[in-house]
């Protein structure tokens, strides 16, 4: 019973939050300077009078502004993200077109990136007291990657391994125009998505590898730990049970509030390497000064990453049956 | 000595360079016979928990053995490969640690935690270990073992935590249990329970148990040997009673003296002036469990008291009695829900803290963690000079006042210019009751004040508190969980259970005649001799003290 | 204090690393008399770095000077890290502050909001909010702050918590201090620390987000930075990879050297002899 009415508490609370979004967006447009209407159209839609007249209605603009409001959220509850005038097209039908590839490639370097990272930096913490040196060489390393613009570190990578050693694409998801089928179209896709996943992982990679290694450093000294050394228990069973499990918490726990992050770091990574994803579209729109799709763009983000933050928190509360019911915080 | 189950031989460990001493453990020798109980007593930094780490080789590298030896049934343990050291520690030789919290996976089931040792060593059939299981858990008197089992730690109470660590050092009824410190989180009726637990296993199965602990009383109550460490050195060993009862060296004998501190009744000032005084204060803590459920804990429950100038009034109680919020309730740290307090005769309970700052000076309070109770980014001197110049001194009067107080608690002038890191606890505490001391107070209400402190340096602060109050004419609320410690610094005592005081009265006719039962337990699950009874004085001698 | 100076440059890596942000911060204000504008197009395009004495970091492909870029660049960077620092920080101060002291539900709905702005995707929400202002140094530090301020006020508000709970702040109590002077004298020395730190990786992350606006196009027109220079080399990379190489690098030297700084504060910060339970 109290599990569903935790599943349940946070259900709500992320409807609020998404709300939260929603509302945010209305108070971006209405407080910026000028003519919402104008500003929406965009630099392609605002020389066509008809177009912004139809867009002043939709937005109900003569009306008072919980209605506009309560309008928007209807409207957007109904999936109608406006509509992209340079595009021609709704912006929910070019949102969602795109969509898997930006999951794509920020599922694959999250995973890259935990597991990666949370083995070394089990290796680190567990290094440190006879190997101090592989210690300081990973915690060093992720300092070093922690200051690397994802964008720039993109950018070196196709330097390198496109240009310079002709090894990976340099763009794009697929092979332009490349008939391929089977094996082969699984090897292009891979190598396309290789070189984005690595600039995209790296700086997770070194979030994590710090967070893992004083997760773990903090938990080998707890008192449970030498209880299980003499009880006699066998390495692995230590390492697995004991150590790692307690260790994992704080990381998955960072992993979720950090998705925002990745996100944000997934749309730069796009445009480097023209991506077929959202970030792409957003870089365009932002060219073009598409408001809507902009708009559109960040309410899509922020709900995914609302609604990763529940699942994260859901499994947190899997793997500590400490957190009660309902307990907020 | 040949026959002996666990032989300690010479050992040192030494400490990396820079500490203050060069070893953790100097030459130290012991031998465990079956079946009987070796009681390692020292302070804190004794070195007596990395003995016990080290005969389970449970110690980092660093702190390997220099020289020395451990023998376990003739074998030496240093000898042993990953498999033999692995049977060691599961199988020969159990250890149970002091903290119950968080001596147990905080993530695992308690029943997962005893049966990965069950399986570790060999159990490979998940029926047969459950069965274990909960037979164990059975064994060391937990109730209904079989829903038990399915608990987390967190779920248990710290005596239910602690005979769970102990099944699981019994899972394969090992020929040695060591025990270090396996009471001392727990409250004194607590700790009678395990202790009798530990007593009954080993009747029953015949196990040595090294047991390590500061408290000496506790020693008298189950040791058959007593081995005394002072960093790092065998101080003496020896027959219980012997080293007890006629020690041969000086600090085995001062620690006897301070952690079997003569009950020291005095008659009340029954007529005096009443200068901190609560009638039917009520305190109650809500707090959400599960989401929408509010738990709502009485902390305090219609509580009177009062105190007299002259007087020391003990609280009595264990954790969760509510000592504490009674405390910070007579400071006005907290506002009780309901009921009066008196301050010198004004009724204060329901003032605003601004009201309050002018007549603070009267009532101070010395704090239980000499490590918190202290600003570390301020000196001694910023630390002794807030309280009289927040009441109008000068910096050069309140500079002045520093030095006499520093003084008074016997700490040189020059410790003004230091910061608190730079003393022991015991420094600290003095600190702090300097600190009381510094606005000229006429009540001290004393939390816990020796608890974090070693028996020896408990004993030096009670002396001076005592002597403080001589000098100064001080009224004293002294809150604890020691009996020993109230009895002999207080003229009166409250005892408290579940936020209400059960019982109240002189020390002496208290502590002689307790007519409520949970009086009673607490004085009969006390270990060591009884407080007043063993040392009964003939009235009329009595009557000279 | 003069141990905590002492401290500090006990840590060779943290003593470098305020060098480099000092000599950097002397370069980037002595920029217009070091050298000429770094619009300015006086040079052949897409020189080597050190193959004309004058230019000696390169040029780009309109001929303007790198070095002078990079300069000029300094200024942005370490500019809007510091202003935008600067504002979170007193957002932050003063919402969790107000949290801490008020509790109850001024706390809960504040640190709700906080909540939502910490998950939100920063840069994103950024990127719009600079779009709908228009880019200018203004709205880039407004966007940086907005999504940085919480991170510092969920840090000062548990710090008052849990500071107002320590002993020696309930003996200042019991001693008859002001508020006032438990919050001046006990509290915000004990919460400087924690502070510092998590200021010198605002600062830091506000580098990189900077960075990656002016490299999305939302740079401050007027100004030359890093990320604007970074994004003009992009459709370069075969032809003239320094010029995407320098910016990236002097971005990855100040990012590490702020961070650098700030694990030189929290270890000369820590109390002696306390394991610092909230870093």
């Amino acid at each position: 019973m109290s599990d569903l009415l935790y599943v349940l508490s946070r259900l709500l609370r992320a409807v609020a939050m998404i709300l939260g979004v929603v509302v945010l967006c209305f108070v971006l447009v209405r407080l910026a300077p000028g003519d919402p209407a104008q500003l929406m159209a965009g630099d392609a839609g605002i020389d066509d009078p008809a177009y912004i007249a139809q867009l002043r209605q939709s937005m109900g603009l003569d009306r008072p502004l919980p209605e506009q409001l309560l309008a928007y959220v209807t409207g957007i509850a109904r999936l109608d993200l406006g509509y992209s005038y340079p595009n021609r097209a709704s912006v929910w039908s070019l949102i969602s077109e795109r969509l898997p590839a930006t999951l794509l490639l920020m599922g694959s370097a999250l995973l890259l990136a935990a597991t990666v990272g949370v083995l070394l930096g089990v290796v680190a913490a567990r290094s440190r007291q006879r190997r101090r040196w592989l210690d300081g060489l990973i915690a060093q390393g992720a300092l070093l990657l922690y200051a690397i613009p994802p964008f720039w570190l993109a950018m070196v990578l196709v330097l390198v391994f496109s240009v310079q050693l002709n090894w990976l694409p340099a763009f794009g998801m697929q092979e332009v125009g490349g008939q391929l089928h089977g094996w082969a179209l699984w090897r292009d896709s891979l190598a396309h998505l290789l070189l984005p996943c690595l600039s995209l992982s790296f700086l997770y990679l070194a979030m994590y590898v710090h967070l893992a290694r004083s997760a773990m450093l903090e938990v080998m000294a707890q008192d449970h730990v030498r209880t299980a050394y003499a009880k006699g228990l066998g390495y692995w069973r230590i390492l697995l049970a004991h150590q790692l499990r307690n260790a994992l918490l704080p990381v998955v726990t960072m992993v979720g509030l950090q998705f925002g992050q990745l996100a944000s770091s997934t749309l730069l990574i796009e445009v480097v390497y023209a991506w077929p994803g959202i970030g792409r579209l957003l870089y365009d729109a932002l060219s073009q000064r598409d408001y809507a799709l902009l708009l559109g763009v960040f309410l899509v983000i922020g709900t995914v990453v609302v609604v990763m933050n529940v699942l994260v928190d859901l499994l947190c509360r899997l793997l500590d049956p400490r957190i009660q019911a309902g307990a907020l915080y | 000595m040949n026959s002996a189950l666990l032989e300690v031989e010479g050992l040192h460990i030494a400490l990396p360079p820079g500490g203050d001493r060069s070893h953790a453990l100097f030459d130290v020798s012991l031998a465990l016979q079956a079946g009987e109980t070796l009681c390692v007593v020292g302070e804190s930094g004794s070195g007596k928990s990395m003995l016990a780490n080290a005969i389970l080789r449970l110690l980092p590298p660093a702190l390997a053995p220099r020289q020395g030896r451990v023998r376990f049934r003739g074998e030496d343990i240093a000898a042993l490969d990953r498999q033999g050291l692995r049977q060691l520690r599961g199988v020969g030789i159990g250890m149970v640690f002091q903290e119950p919290m968080s001596a147990l996976n905080p993530l695992l089931r308690v029943g997962v935690q005893i049966g990965e040792t069950l399986r570790a060593h060999g159990m490979k059939r998940a029926g047969e270990r459950r069965r274990r299981v909960i037979e164990l858990l059975g064994y060391v008197g937990l109730p209904a073992p079989e829903q038990l089992r399915r608990r987390f730690p967190f779920q248990l109470s710290g005596g239910q935590r602690q005979r769970v660590a102990i099944a699981m050092a019994l899972a394969f009824s090992p020929a040695v249990l060591i025990a270090d410190e396996p009471t001392s989180a727990l409250d004194v009726t607590t700790q009678a329970q395990i202790l009798q637990l530990l007593q009954r296993i080993q009747r029953e199965t015949g196990m040595a148990m090294l047991f390590i602990t500061h408290d000496l009383a506790l020693v008298q109550t189950i040791a058959d040997r007593v081995l005394v460490l002072q960093k790092g050195q065998v101080v003496e060993q020896g027959a219980a009673q012997a080293v007890l009862g006629a020690p041969a060296q000086a600090y085995t004998r001062r620690l006897l003296a301070a952690a079997l501190p003569a009950a020291n009744p005095r008659p009340s000032p029954a007529d005096a002036q009443v200068v901190l005084g609560a009638q039917g204060l009520n305190k109650t803590y809500s707090s959400r469990h599960g989401g929408w459920r509010w738990q709502h804990t009485a902390a305090l429950v219609d509580v009177s008291m009062a105190l007299r100038h002259g007087q020391t009034v003990g609280v009595v109680g264990e954790s969760g009695s509510g000592k504490s919020t009674l405390g910070k309730a007579l400071v006005r740290l907290l506002r009780p829900d309901s009921g009066h307090i008196q301050w010198q005769g004004s009724e204060v309970a329901e003032w605003p803290q601004r009201r309050l700052r002018p007549l603070r000076r009267r009532v101070q309070m010395i704090f239980q963690d000499p490590v918190a109770s202290l600003n570390p980014r301020q000196t001694v001197a910023a630390i002794l000079m807030a309280g009289p110049v927040a009441h109008g001194a000068t910096p050069a009067q309140a500079r002045a006042r520093a030095e006499l107080v520093l003084g008074w608690v016997g700490l040189p002038a020059a410790a003004l210019e230091r910061y608190p890191q730079a003393f022991s606890g015991g420094q600290r505490q003095r600190i702090g009751i300097a600190r009381a001391l510094s606005v000229a107070p006429d009540v001290l209400i004393a939390d816990e004040c020796v608890s974090a402190l070693d028996a020896l340096v408990q004993a030096q602060i009670l002396d001076l508190l005592e002597t403080l109050q001589q000098r100064l004419g001080l009224s004293i609320v002294f809150i604890t969980h020691d009996l020993r410690a109230a009895a002999r610094l207080c003229d009166h005592l409250l005892v408290m259970q579940h936020g209400r005081v059960v019982e109240q009265g002189a020390s002496a006719a208290l502590l002689r005649h307790p007519s409520h039962a949970y009086t009673r337990t607490l004085l009969a699950s006390l270990p060591g001799p009884g407080l007043v009874e063993s040392r009964e004085l003939p009235p009329a001698q009595q009557e000279a003290r | 204090m003069a141990t905590v100076f002492k401290r500090y440059c006990r840590q060779p890596a943290a003593v470098l690393g305020a060098l480099f942000i000092a000599v950097l911060a002397a370069l980037a204000l002595a920029a217009p008399w070091l050298s000429a504008s770094p619009w300015e197009m006086n040079a052949h395009p897409l020189l080597l770095p050190f193959t004309e004495r004058a230019h000696w970091l390169g040029t780009d492909m309109l001929g303007r000077d790198l070095g002078a870029g990079l300069l000029y660049g300094a200024r942005v960077s370490l500019g809007v890290g510091a202003l935008a620092s600067a504002a979170s920080l007193l957002v932050g101060l003063l919402v969790g502050a107000a949290a801490g002291y008020f509790g109850g539900w001024v706390d809960a709905v504040l640190m709700r909001v906080a909540e939502f702005f910490l998950i939100m995707p920063s840069l994103v929400l950024a990127v719009l909010l600079v779009a709908v202002l228009e880019p200018s140094t203004t709205s880039v530090v407004m966007a940086i702050a907005l999504v940085a301020w919480p991170g510092i006020a969920r840090l000062v508000r548990s710090e008052f918590m849990t500071l107002r709970q320590r002993e020696f702040v309930q003996a200042a109590q019991v001693l008859g201090l002001s508020p006032w002077a438990i919050i001046t004298r006990e509290i915000l020395p004990n919460a400087m620390g924690p502070l510092l730190v998590t200021l010198t990786f605002v600062m830091a992350s506000a580098i990189l987000t900077e960075a990656a606006l002016a490299f999305l196009g939302l740079g401050d027109p007027e100004a030359m930075s890093w990320g604007y220079m970074i994004n003009a080399s992009r459709n370069l990379l075969r032809d003239a990879w320094w010029m995407s190489l320098l910016p990236g690098l002097a971005i990855v030297l100040l990012v590490l050297a702020v961070n650098r700084v700030g694990e030189g504060l929290r270890s000369a910060l820590q109390v002696p002899g306390r394991t610092e339970a909230s870093a």
